[in-house]
């Protein structure tokens, strides 16, 4: 091996492929139900904190909705029961959900506690959702300006 | 995304990043800078995604570099991981870049791996002598909570990603 660059081709093949699988499906059966459903929610709450950090102009724009989802898939409830478990009507928290109403934080609470995640992160989810949005429409910057004080004022 | 490395001289930790080399221009390193292993060739193969470690105050020095892909789309493999060689011995500058990068790797595994392998980080250990083969897949057991499979292959379970994870990325 000395003087030689490794390649990943080298090292593996199908049946190593295979037995890993077995390896780790084995380990796996030994999770507990618990320990399963961990590593599904950790999997949500580390997407929402790339979303909230990340500051690529070209990725794809996720709602809340979208990240509730999430979370509704791997509890396996429908959005409709969660409306009722938050005690609210179910369009009602869809229009925050969407983003067509700004959450509010009795509403960022109850998501924080249901996903055992920061409250910030819904409330981050929502403001970087604004920024792209004045972002995009900061491109317009013509049009405002005659919204300047000196253009609209005498002063 | 933000991180903390240990300034070894000063014993005081410092501002760190782990870099999508995707979105950024970054120069990597390779065999002719005294690294081992070539990621400026590596992170041209098609599914591979490299990521840099750099201090905020000297951007332009990389760290370490880590190389993470998807198998089949469901499993999460780390095919290449160094330090930088002013990293590595006994006199190195920064302390905990190859736990960052690992735990990073790991966070990578739980976003990316599907089904039973959420979370599960696989990767080989492979040194020119088995002696520090040896060596090294038992510190990464202690360290880094990897559990050995095969002659070479080692894996990372949920459990031991997560520990990593909130030690180093916290």
């Amino acid at each position: 091996m000395k003087g030689q660059v490794i390649q990943v081709n080298d090292i593996w093949n199908d049946d190593k492929q295979d037995e890993l699988k077995q390896f780790i499906l084995l380990h796996s059966e030994k999770q507990s139900k618990e320990r399963k459903l961990t590593n599904q929610l950790l999997s949500i709450q580390y997407k929402i904190e790339d979303y909230i950090r990340n500051d690529n102009e070209n990725e794809e724009i996720l709602k809340v909705l979208d990240f509730v989802k999430m979370y509704l898939k791997t509890l396996d409830i429908t959005q409709k029961k969660l409306a009722d478990l938050f005690e609210m009507k179910d369009s009602n928290l869809h229009k925050y959900l969407v983003g067509e109403r700004k959450l509010n934080p009795k509403l960022v609470l109850k998501l924080s506690h249901f996903s055992h995640t920061k409250p910030e992160y819904w409330i981050g989810i929502q403001v970087k959702n604004e920024l792209i949005e004045l972002k995009k429409e900061n491109k317009n910057t013509g049009y405002y300006e005659k919204y300047d004080y000196r253009n609209l004022i005498s002063v | 995304m933000k991180i903390k490395i240990l300034n070894v001289n000063d014993n005081i930790f410092v501002d760190a990043e782990i870099i999508d080399t995707a979105q950024n221009k970054i120069v990597l390193p390779s065999i002719t800078e005294a690294w081992r292993f070539n990621f400026k060739k590596h992170s041209k193969t098609k599914g591979f995604k490299t990521f840099v470690l750099i201090c905020e105050e000297t951007s332009n020095i990389i760290e370490g570099c880590l190389i993470f892909k998807m198998k089949d789309k469901i499993e999460p493999y780390m095919a290449f991981i160094e330090v930088a060689p002013h990293n590595k011995s006994e006199n190195r500058k920064y302390d905990k870049v190859a736990g960052c990068l690992i735990a990073f790797a790991c966070r990578l595994s739980f976003i990316h791996g599907e089904g039973d392998y959420k979370g599960w980080l696989a990767f080989d250990v492979l040194e020119e002598y088995k002696e520090n083969e040896i060596k090294l897949m038992s510190l990464y057991s202690k360290k880094y909570n990897a559990l050995k499979f095969g002659k070479t292959t080692m894996v990372i379970p949920p459990e031991g990603g997560e520990k990593l994870i909130n030690e180093f990325l916290k």
